[in-house]
């Protein structure tokens, strides 16, 4: 009888253990998860930057910039132009503007990933109208 | 008869300590898994953040080298008995030039003595002779191959970690020369 109760209490406290650690378990693992996501967020940004400042470069000193876009692989949706990267999208919008000087032409390169907007960068160049003497 | 009874009788303690040990190996088997997931994930983030840290950096020092001085002309220099390609930015202050050097180098370890290759600075007048020890270490940096094609700079660079990493420029205000 005593060394029955003892086995039942050895067994209710090994269960209570596992109760806990079953709970600290799931905090961890959702904590590793977040840290996991975090990470890969941070990799996105970074690749995202370094490739948006040479996008961003390429489109300011550009004649041609579309002719730029499409060598790097982007494709037209509308006005846009997306390329697919691996864990992040990177999205070019141009806006161009008409003055009596010349054109302000703004190129926006925007890192995504899903929903989320990891960088932008605005590439803005004016170009003065040719003026005859 | 009498042998019978016991076996019937201890039975379901044979099962119950069978349990309990199941329930241990169970126990150990999770930790063990929780505890080499974890130092998995925690390795892992410390390895990309390092990667992306070494990235930024070396990529962020050579950009605002040159947009801190592009008024001023860059250009590449090759100093073939040293098998050094430097980037060099030149400054113009009342007359007095001065030149800032990017390149890449090989020096010892400040804490352990073994040689390793760095990214360094100079920034030197125009009357002296370059020397790899007038400059400065930045961080370390396998390679650092500038090149410059109209007005376009383009570095290429490799992280200790052999991660390859290329920044292109274009030179605003300053000229450009091979």
């Amino acid at each position: 009888m005593k060394e029955g109760g003892r086995a039942n209490a050895l067994l209710v406290e090994l269960l209570l253990v596992i109760f806990f650690f079953m709970i600290s378990a799931a905090i961890l693992a959702q904590v590793f998860a977040d840290a996991k996501l975090k990470s890969r967020t941070a990799a996105a940004t970074n690749s995202a930057m370094l490739e948006g400042q040479n996008i961003a470069e390429d489109l300011y000193g550009a004649d041609d910039p579309e002719a730029v876009l499409k060598e790097y692989g982007f494709t037209s949706e509308g006005d846009v132009w997306i390329l697919e990267q691996k864990g992040y999208t990177l999205k070019v919008t141009p806006k161009i503007e008409e003055t009596d000087s010349g054109t302000l032409r703004t190129y926006e390169v925007a890192g995504i990933e899903g929903e989320k907007t990891l960088i932008t960068l605005p590439s803005t160049r004016f170009i003065p109208k040719e003026v005859s003497p | 008869m009498t042998n019978s009874k016991p076996a019937i009788g201890h039975s379901p303690r044979i099962i119950q300590s069978v349990f309990v040990l199941l329930l241990l190996s169970l126990f150990a088997c999770l930790s063990t898994f929780l505890v080499t997931m974890g130092a998995q994930i925690y390795r892992n983030t410390v390895d990309s953040s390092e990667k992306n840290s070494e990235s930024r950096i070396m990529t962020a020092v050579v950009r605002s080298a040159v947009w801190a001085e592009d008024g001023g002309e860059v250009r590449i220099e090759h100093f073939d008995d040293l098998g050094i390609t430097a980037l060099c930015v030149v400054n113009n202050y009342d007359g007095e030039v001065y030149l800032k050097r990017l390149y890449c180098a090989v020096d010892k370890d400040p804490l352990d003595g073994e040689p390793r290759s760095y990214l360094w600075e100079s920034y030197t007048s125009e009357d002296t002779e370059f020397n790899v020890e007038s400059g400065e270490t930045l961080c370390e940096l396998n390679s650092f191959i500038p090149s410059i094609e109209g007005k376009t700079l383009t570095a290429e660079m490799e992280s200790k970690d052999g991660t390859k990493s290329t920044i292109r420029m274009h030179l605003r205000a300053g000229g450009a020369e091979q």
